[in-house]
């Protein structure tokens, strides 16, 4: 007799969005090596701070839907209560902040996303946490190098926030949310409508020119999202709401950035105009220590560069999903490649275009694509 | 939405899946009739349920997300999904491209999401739901690593010295019931039985003392004093149990009493930092779907199907049966007596067997009894042995699924292999033959047993991968104080040695702290954090093993940094780092460094553990001890260097020495293999019979007796018990006490029982190939009893005419 062969066969059928396709879009060779349930990542503060903030409003926001919830602003020990309790949770999982000043500003922005983003966006939301799924398909059955992979799957996201709201009723035309989608969505439909919100720990993506395509991923982002959650609800979904939360308490490299394009961009509706207030705060601060927590510009000012609108359209929709079924392809053609190897900096496509993603990788002294090449560095603290 | 007739007619096209008599019953049965399938190994159990969900979908108009579907494995999980999602695509395209009378179809057919089903183990189903129905201000905890768990027993065990106790040892080791003495460690493995199996089977902890622990506590002098022991004051209010009484003294405590004692503290650790375990987690599940004060949301289910019943516990079983309660929801189940392994992880495989009775009294209906045992596995041959062996005792027989049929033979086929035996005198002489079998069939010709010949199976010969040594246990060491070399570690160096060398995947049986790649880290790591050995002479009760290790450790890392020249910038960094010198002028050393990140730079230069798969997993066991280390240690994983507090600085690097790298060279650490996706395929599998559960191998060579020279009563409870084990004491200890009662069957005949399912899971692995090896001892009418080669428990051996051809 001959024996039988075992197939290859991945039978791998779920992925989740932002866990698996955009993380893989950052980098390949990063997602491999830190996809949850892979070796815990050293740098793990842009890990804390997105979940974080996630939690923490999550926590606010079941606080503010039940009767017994504070009002804002919530006073500063109900805040610091939360926000420990948070942190306690997430150390319990293993994601710690080991930068002080990255801790600090995390806590900062956190307190400012419950009191100054909770008045704005809290009165709207319907629910919170929301997982979708939707199953797709290929045309054809796959294979790679030997594999067979199965033609269905499923796309899962974790979705943070769903704010419904009627965009013509009086009672809220005054409110900020509304004018804002009054002013940036082409149309505004006069039923109730749905939005979805997005909460981001990272800084609003620059609108110069080498970061776009990690923006057009949140928008892509956004669009599949939108695409898996409509089956569930009778309200149209016309939006995204994506909040950069980092905006909120910039930070001092993001307050000299935007001092830069103050310089360099006028007319940009992110950068304050010239003559205004902030421009003028912008323009005279004059750094004080390393760990100095930069001023405070208006509340308006930030939340302008905290809140991104996606409009959501049917052909937007579409290219996303198109867009994440190649990256699945994509995902399964380097396992396969690694299954076949025994290897795994060569099966992975790698992508150091974005400098902020390298610095948090682990693999980055080793990665091929990483220039300069590096060894690693032993630790050390300038001398002042 | 479409008849039963259209959706069966669907399936063989648009699936290539033919039901028989049985499927077809389990697939057609009414939707409001619960069933109890008696599923046999490889009668298409997870075909059965996909298609059972989907006929609930399709025909019966259920909605996906009415249905919840719980499987024993994330790995099954993602097969039910994968089939679900694939199966489910085609019937969907196939009626979208069919005639049909309705004309609302295609709408309605439109409105189905297959992912919708939930589907998952249950545990992350109870993760889920205590997220969902969480209340402002609750904190839910978090599943904590099984590591750290233990390692908080352990100190929950060992403060106040209570280790030392010698009541409570011996107390301790009559529940584990080997002979010879345990080790703490094995003492404080028999606490996290006590303490899984007192909630799982729902224990009635009053009861538990008032009554006492019986013929144990007798046995042991419980009414005494148990000397002077100092638990402390623990003054935290989150005790998960407070079923020890307060005023209970330490000084004039039972053993169980002290034993309750320290379950309570281990919990208190736990809570304090926001963690749980896994009965833990169900247990809140149950108390919440039970509340009254505080009543869960609605859950929506209509349909639950629950994956391998029979390793259910009655803690499950309850929460199961309260969603029924519930939500009027019907349960299906699926799993087979038979194939019951995890008595010792808390399951309870008479709540299978009485499936039927226990649901009628629980929901008031009986449910439908379906056996599918037409098997789609294996050859002929191997169906037959594997009869006849689950029947030659007839003591077994009473305790199976009444009514069960034999496995269906296939049809066969004049080329099948015969079930092939591979015994020789002692286990050397078993591993060079094993190898030159392995070799002849991955890179020969094949190999010819009587007159038919097996022959490799790819065009480039077989993958070492489809090939599996299945064993008790996949060790390459005896266990104790002068370990011998074990049957996988002799194949693994026959092999190796073999040309052209065949590797073999074993992670779970390796010594990791042996390991080459995880010595030269770990002696790496060592000269960085304590170059001159000053710390680690401090270190208090290290064995002359640890010591030895932590030694070799060292010797490897210098003897690569001093003979490899492509490793001088290594050399260099790790030089530098021991003096805590940056290297770099204008930069001084950071009082505080998260020892993660020296982690990572090491790796830097080893590229076996950073580009091979393999390799990853061996690291990842260093950073999940490193995140134990960070909760169990105040300095959080980090290296100290304070000038002005020199005695700091020394604590930090003692407490990693001692909380992240003991453990890994005292070989306490498992590898996690949910995180191995695929096993390799250039490398054979060594798995122990429980690991291989649920998998199949073209080849599987079964051990069933490579270190039996003897018959001592050392190994009596692998080959032929002579009283019961472990979790069979938990049992008598603790069943009484719970709602299950206590059990009639004795311990001795229960442990027989298990043995007999172990085997019965490792013979119906293999597709093609079974082999069954040992040594001449074990072997039918040899000295060495032994019930994997067909002796019942009445001492009778049944293979006279042995049932195979020898190699």
């Amino acid at each position: 007799m001959t024996l039988s062969v075992c197939s290859l066969t991945d039978t791998r059928s779920t992925w989740d969005i932002a866990a698996d396709l955009l993380s893989f879009l950052r980098c390949g060779l990063q997602y491999r090596y830190s996809r949850p349930g892979k070796p815990r990542p050293s740098h793990s503060s842009q890990q804390f701070s997105g979940q974080f903030l996630q939690q923490v409003l999550e926590d606010a926001l079941l606080h503010s839907h039940s009767t017994a919830g504070p009002s804002f602003p919530w006073p500063d020990e109900r805040l610091c209560e939360l926000l420990d309790h948070v942190e306690r949770r997430l150390a319990a999982r293993g994601v710690r902040c080991h930068s002080a000043i990255g801790r600090h500003y995390t806590r900062l922005r956190a307190a400012a996303a419950v009191n100054e983003l909770g008045p704005f966006l809290f009165p709207f939301l319907c629910h919170a946490r929301l997982q979708v799924r939707s199953s797709r398909r290929t045309a054809e059955p796959v294979t790679h190098g030997g594999s067979d992979n199965q033609p269905s799957w499923e796309l899962t996201a974790t979705i943070h926030a769903v704010a419904r709201l009627q965009l013509r009723d009086p009672a809220v035309m005054s409110h900020g949310l509304v004018k804002l989608l009054h002013q940036q969505l082409p149309a505004v439909p006069a039923d109730t409508v749905e939005i979805l919100v997005d909460f981001q720990g990272n800084r609003r993506p620059d609108s110069s020119s080498c970061r776009r395509p990690f923006e057009d991923v949140t928008q892509q982002q956004i669009q599949a999202c939108s695409s898996l959650y409509s089956p569930r609800t009778p309200h149209p979904v016309i939006a995204g709401l994506v909040c950069y939360l980092s905006e909120l308490v910039p930070s001092r490299r993001q307050f000299l950035a935007l001092r830069k394009a103050l310089m360099q961009r006028a007319g940009d509706p992110c950068i304050p105009a010239a003559d205004s207030q902030d421009a003028r705060i912008l323009r005279t601060w004059k750094p004080g220590s390393a760990n100095e927590v930069p001023p405070l510009l208006s509340l308006a000012f930030r939340l302008q560069r905290t809140l991104s609108i996606i409009p959501i359209t049917s052909a937007g929709q579409q290219a996303a999903l198109q867009h994440f079924d190649s990256t699945v392809q994509r995902i399964r053609l380097c396992r396969s490649r690694e299954l076949l190897t025994g290897r795994i900096v060569s099966a992975w496509e790698r992508n150091a275009a974005n400098a902020a993603v390298c610095r948090a990788c682990d693999a980055r002294t080793w990665c091929p694509e990483h220039t300069p090449a590096q060894q690693p560095e032993l630790p050390g603290i300038r001398l002042p | 939405m479409i008849s039963l007739e259209l959706f069966l007619d669907t399936i063989p096209h648009a699936t290539g899946k033919t039901l028989n008599a049985a499927q077809l019953q389990a697939v057609a049965a009414p939707a409001h009739t619960p069933l109890f399938i008696v599923a046999g190994p490889g009668t298409g159990k997870t075909a059965v349920l996909t298609l059972r969900i989907l006929r609930l979908i399709f025909v019966d108009s259920i909605p996906p997300h009415a249905i919840l579907a719980t499987t024993f494995t994330r790995r099954a999980a993602h097969e039910l999904r994968s089939r679900l999602i694939s199966w489910g695509s085609a019937i969907l395209r196939s009626l979208h491209g069919s005639s049909h009378d309705s004309p609302d179809l295609p709408a309605q057919l439109a409105q189905i999401e297959l992912s919708h089903v939930q589907l998952g183990t249950l545990d992350s189903f109870c993760e889920q739901f205590l997220r969902a129905c969480r209340l402002p201000g609750e904190h839910p905890s978090q599943l904590a690593d099984p590591f750290l768990a233990s390692t908080l027993l352990l100190r929950a065990f060992t403060s106040g010295r209570l280790h030392r106790n010698p009541l409570l040892r011996d107390y301790l080791q009559s529940l584990r019931g080997f002979s010879g003495s345990s080790t703490t460690t094995e003492l404080r493995d028999v606490i996290q039985s006590v303490s899984d199996r007192l909630r799982h089977d729902l224990v009635d902890r009053q009861q538990l003392l008032s009554v006492g622990s019986g013929d144990f506590d007798r046995s042991v002098g419980s009414a005494g004093a148990v000397g002077s022991v100092d638990l402390g004051n623990s003054g935290h209010s989150a005790v998960t149990h407070s079923a020890v009484p307060a005023s209970t003294d330490s000084s004039c405590a039972s053993p169980l009493q002290l034993l309750l004692r320290i379950l309570q503290h281990y919990d208190e650790a736990l809570s304090r930092r926001l963690l749980c375990d896994f009965p833990a987690l169900e247990k809140a599940v149950l108390a919440r779907l039970q509340s009254t004060a505080a009543p869960p949301p609605a859950v929506p289910f209509r349909m639950i199907l629950i994956d391998e019943y029979q390793d259910t516990n009655l803690l499950q079983e309850q929460i199961f049966f309260q969603l029924a309660r519930m939500t009027h929801a019907v349960i299906t189940v699926v799993g087979d007596d038979d194939q019951s392994l995890y008595r010792f992880r808390g399951a309870t495989v008479d709540l299978f067997k009485d499936f039927p009775q226990r649901h009628f009294r629980a929901l008031g209906v009986h449910p439908a009894r379906i056996f599918l045992s037409e098997n789609y596995r294996s050859t002929a041959a191997i169906i037959q042995f594997v009869n006849q062996f689950v029947s030659l005792d007839s003591r077994f027989q009473p305790v199976r699924t009444a009514g069960k049929p034999p496995l269906g033979l296939p049809r066969r086929r004049p080329t099948d292999a015969p079930v092939l035996g591979l015994f020789r005198d002692t286990p050397e002489q078993l591993a060079e033959s094993l190898a030159r079998f392995l070799h002849a069939v991955i890179h020969g010709r094949g190999i010819t047993v009587h007159g038919r010949t097996i022959r490799p199976g790819g065009s480039a010969g077989t993958a070492a991968g489809d090939c599996a040594l299945l064993c008790s246990s996949p060790l390459e060491y005896t266990r104790g104080p002068r370990p011998r070399q074990r049957l996988p570690l002799l194949l693994r160096m026959a092999l190796e040695h073999s040309q052209p060398g065949i590797p073999i995947f074993n992670p779970r049986g390796r010594n990791l702290s042996q390991v080459p790649t995880v010595r030269l880290l770990g002696g790496l790591l060592l000269q960085c954090l304590d170059p001159t050995a000053t710390f680690q002479q401090q270190l208090k009760g290290l064995s002359p093993q640890t010591s030895a290790t932590l030694t070799l450790w060292r010797t490897t890392s210098t003897t690569a940094l001093t003979t490899q020249p492509h490793l001088q910038p290594l050399a260099t960094f790790t030089d530098y780092y021991g003096r805590r010198d940056p290297g770099r002028s204008g930069h001084v050393w950071p009082v505080s460094v998260p020892c993660i990140e020296l982690l990572y730079a090491l790796i830097h230069w080893l590229p076996e553990l950073h580009d091979s798969p393999t390799g990853q997993l061996w690291f990842e066991v260093f950073t999940r001890q490193l995140h134990a280390t960070e909760q169990l240690s105040r300095f959080r994983g980090r290296i100290l260097t304070d000038p002005s507090n020199p005695a700091l600085s020394a604590k930090s690097i003692l407490d990693l020495l001692r909380h992240f790298l003991l453990p890994i060279a005292e070989d306490s650490i498992p590898i996690d293999e949910s995180l191995i996706e695929s096993l390799p395929r250039d490398q054979v599998n060594v798995l122990s019979i429980h690991q291989s559960k649920g998998l199949e191998f073209p080849l599987v060579i079964v051990d069933v007796g490579s270190d039996l020279q003897h018959p001592r009563p050392g190994n009596a409870f692998r080959r032929f018990p002579n009283g019961p084990a472990t979790p069979h004491r938990l049992e008598d200890l603790l069943r009484p006490h719970s709602p299950l009662g206590t059990v009639s069957r004795n311990g001795t005949n229960r442990a027989f029982d298990d043995l007999y399912r172990q085997y019965f899971v490792a013979f119906s692995r293999p597709r093609d190939v079974l082999v069954l090896a040992g040594l001449n001892a074990a072997r039918p009418g040899g000295p060495v009893p032994n019930v994997a080669c067909g002796w019942d428990r009445t001492g009778r051996c049944h293979w006279q005419k042995i049932p195979w051809c020898e190699i």
